[in-house]
């Protein structure tokens, strides 16, 4: 039973349990754009994450590889243009983590 | 307290009409519209002119709507999506989309109801019918011009109403003045868009 003087009380255990994949500012911007769309490009991802090409590559990627996103590199015309969604698992791991968040902050609201 | 993830997600909504290519669109077919039908309610009624301009008027409607889309997925392809990128939206059902409908319906017949002529003119239903969609929109994408256009139909649909036209001419006129506030917000806001966001030297990532 958690000890409400305790540093780590149920707060904290409820902080901790959140995905710490999506929870990265840069990854949990992209997630939260790409959760409001069928799917959005690298440069759009780009200019709303303000992310370099490389630093949002490298966070798209890890995405990629949990399973969260799909990446597909198709073309517009003669320019290429590499398309991001969320997959299912994706699109669950981010309402459970928005579950999770909003249950954090309306437990630290009560405990005031 | 604002929450970052449904502000991101906002922006994404936003995105779609910020570019003002949506606006440019909706305002020629609105601006065309109210010029018909002004012209029908300046013509001798059965007269082979007016005839004409009452079929154009569905014909320029429907070609319109179709239209619209094509001329914005167009220029989105050609001029945005380099520039800041491409978006595809959800084909979801809107619930927001329905409550705007029932919400206009409501009015429409509400103001029919009323006791007051002015209110009863077709600019007032008009004004307040474009009013109501295109504040809506605005507020939720979060694109005050949209509300700011939104209100001045309105007023304009008012006005229209104490002026000494016929009912079809207040409604015409205040559709051709919307038409054209949209043509120059859209316009204004396209042209800031290109200025703010010019073409990337490799025109998109790879």
């Amino acid at each position: 039973m958690a000890n409400r003087d305790h540093p780590l009380n149920e707060n904290w255990a409820d902080l901790a349990a959140v995905d710490k994949l999506i929870h990265e500012p840069a990854r949990l911007a992209a997630m939260a754009i790409l959760d409001a769309v069928e799917s959005a490009d690298f440069l759009y991802l780009q200019r709303a994450t303000q992310l370099t090409k490389g630093n949002l590559s490298v966070h798209l990627q890890k995405l990629e590889e949990a399973g969260l996103i799909e990446i597909q590199k198709t073309f517009q015309g003669k320019y290429p243009r590499t398309l991001c969604k969320l997959t299912l698992k994706g699109k669950e791991d981010f309402r459970k983590y928005k579950e999770q968040i909003q249950s954090v902050f309306s437990n630290s609201g009560q405990a005031q | 307290m604002s929450n970052p993830i449904q502000d991101i997600q906002k922006q994404t909504y936003r995105y779609y009409y910020q570019d003002g290519l949506v606006e440019l669109a909706v305002g020629i077919l609105f601006l065309v519209i109210g010029l018909d039908t002004l012209v029908i309610s300046s013509l001798p009624p059965g007269s082979p002119a007016a005839i004409a301009a009452w079929i154009a008027l569905p014909v320029l409607t429907i070609a319109g709507i179709f239209g619209v889309q094509r001329f914005v997925k167009n220029l989105k392809e050609r001029h945005v999506h380099p520039r800041t990128g491409y978006i595809q939206y959800e084909a979801k059902p809107n619930h927001y989309r329905w409550l705007v409908i029932g919400f206009t319906f409501a009015l429409t017949i509400s103001v029919i109801l009323v006791p007051y002529d002015w209110l009863r003119k077709g600019s007032v239903t008009g004004g307040m019918i474009l009013c109501v969609i295109l504040a809506s929109i605005g507020a939720q994408v979060g694109l005050k011009r949209l509300i700011a256009v939104g209100a001045t139909g309105l007023i304009l649909g008012i006005i229209f109403a104490f002026l000494p036209f016929t009912d079809n001419a207040s409604l015409a006129a205040t559709f051709a003045a919307v038409g054209l506030i949209l043509v120059i917000t859209g316009g204004v806001a396209f042209q800031k868009y290109l200025n703010e966001n010019p073409l990337p030297q490799e025109a998109a990532h790879g």
